[in-house]
């Protein structure tokens, strides 16, 4: 996660303006006797301020953040130094007698480049723009680090087994407008006089409809910042 | 693989139901295997300029240059390539790999494809491009972006472990137009109406561009209550594209509430043409075309 601070230090590139051709203004006075000798001389000041776009989304490292999930039994012991998500939608429920034992639970790890709590993983996110317009970020979202490709879905490494990305829910903190977690959305956050300095947290939970087949699913989120 | 098998047979044998759940469980908590977790990470990057807004004749060749910061905690290498761009009339971007019918992506060469930054946001890397506008290029407005991403060894994911796992990349696109000739934005101010934009019911200059490029709009505007509280307006400042009818968003300078009725009263700015506003807005109801 970048401070803010990067973006002033950034910032401060002034570029001189265009000086080419620049004379100084000079003026010589010549008043009657008895009147006060007055010239004058003008200094014109400009600063042309460069238009920056800054974005930031995970830890400031060098890799892809990565979001990771796990689904094990709330009822059990606790897995590592996760917090079990003990909420209502449960993904499957057991017959008697293992129903008292038998409820899943999912939850997040956080993963490289965030942190979690419960079934929700939190990722940081840092905007800057002084470009005078709102600052619009697109999503897309494909598996295909696992080999399927599929628009809108985690991709598992068995053709055909995927997890819909409406099984997560996507949030922000107010600040940052995250879009919807779906493939070609798009959300615009405003400028104030001018300037995007924002940092936020996003959000995704993960809460299962069914039951996935075992092994590792995943889908890549890109968002795309840019002022058009 | 096995716990796909298992989960098979309990769909497909409720008698043994039972015993397949202990052993699903049993494979859960497997699955819930502590997974390995690396250093921080995450895309931190930034441009300068964000936009480029070029104008050009027919022949050509435009030497441009950008400057690419490297914003995290480590040297990154850095992918550059050029994308399609679309613009809706709702004020949604979405980027394209595929040329366009349109395109004009083939005009442009690029210093490299890959680049190397610093972590130091005083030593950003210059990048340079080039747009070489053909003599046969029609007066028409070349627009495409430069996509700017950093590569990542980590997209294969593990299959040891299971686990559900969603990397979140950042990208940041510089957008660039190039006017070819004659091209410019032909623009026509209408009403002032009520629209929702964003979910919100917010009052909106209606605008429509029957040029050839892209335009904006500037404006110096004031909401007038009834009560004579004065509210400066600020207008949305994105393009409008050739061809589209927008709404554009009139937002309260100081962020505070609009009370209805209201008159909107002051001048807008495009391409060169001043334009007097003063019409009433008698609610915050959608569809309230404004009196004049």
């Amino acid at each position: 996660m970048i401070s803010k601070t990067f973006g002033k230090a950034v910032g401060i590139g002034l570029l001189v303006c265009n000086s080419s051709g620049a004379f100084a203004d000079a003026d010589i006075a010549v008043q009657p006797a008895g009147t006060a000798l007055e010239a004058t001389a003008n200094v014109d000041l400009c600063v042309v301020v460069p238009q920056i776009l800054i974005f930031g989304v995970g830890a400031s490292a060098d890799a892809v953040a990565k979001l990771q999930w796990t689904i094990d039994n709330a009822a059990g012991a606790a897995v590592g130094n996760n917090a079990s998500y003990a909420g209502a939608a449960a993904p499957f429920t057991a017959p008697a007698p293992f129903n008292t034992t038998a409820t899943a639970a999912v939850t997040a790890n956080g993963g490289t480049g965030a942190s979690a709590t419960g079934n929700q993983a939190d990722l940081p996110v840092f905007l800057f723009s002084n470009s005078g317009s709102d600052v619009t970020i697109t999503t897309s979202v494909a598996g295909g680090a696992t080999g399927g490709g599929t628009v809108d879905a985690l991709d598992h490494q068995t053709a055909g087994n995927t997890i819909p990305i409406s099984s997560f829910t996507g949030g922000d903190g107010g600040i940052i407008t995250q879009p919807t977690l779906s493939n070609t959305s798009s959300a615009a956050t405003a400028h104030t006089a001018g300037i995007v300095n924002l940092a936020d947290t996003w959000t995704y939970s993960y809460t299962p409809a069914t039951i996935p087949p075992s092994g590792t699913y995943e889908a890549r989120v890109t968002y795309v910042a840019s002022t058009p | 693989m096995w716990l796909l098998r298992l989960n098979t047979r309990a769909e497909n044998n409720h008698r043994n139901q039972p015993t397949v759940l202990v052993a699903l469980i049993g494979a859960l908590f497997a699955l819930a295997a502590n997974i390995a977790l690396a250093a921080d990470s995450g895309f931190s990057g930034g441009v300068t300029p964000s936009r480029f807004e070029l104008g050009a004749t027919k022949g050509d060749l435009l030497r441009k240059s950008l400057k690419i910061y490297n914003l995290s905690a480590r040297p990154q290498q850095y992918a550059v390539r050029t994308v399609e761009w679309r613009y809706s009339a709702t004020g949604e971007i979405s980027f394209h790999d595929d040329l366009a019918q349109d395109s004009c992506r083939e005009w442009v060469r690029l210093e490299r494809h890959k680049i190397n930054v610093l972590p130091d946001p005083q030593r950003p890397r210059n990048f340079r491009f080039e747009v070489a506008v053909p003599e046969s290029a029609t007066h028409q407005e070349c627009r495409f972006a430069l996509m700017i991403e950093n590569l990542d060894g980590d997209a294969q994911a593990d299959f040891a472990g299971g686990s559900v796992s969603m990397p979140i990349a950042g990208r940041i696109a510089v957008i660039v137009y190039v006017g070819v000739g004659d091209a410019k934005s032909d623009l026509v101010i209408g009403e002032v109406s009520i629209q929702e934009l964003h979910h919100r019911n917010v009052p909106t200059v209606t605008v429509e561009n029957l040029g050839n490029a892209h335009g904006r709009l500037d404006a110096d505007l004031t909401a007038i209550s009834k009560g004579g509280n004065k509210t400066p307006l600020t207008i949305a400042t994105s393009p409008i594209l050739p061809g589209q009818t927008r709404f554009m968003a009139l937002t309260p300078a100081n962020g505070q509430a609009l009370d209805y009725p209201l008159t909107v009263t002051g001048t807008i700015y495009s391409d060169g043409q001043t334009i007097s506003i003063n019409q009433e807005l008698r609610s915050a109801t959608r569809g309230i075309v404004a009196e004049r």
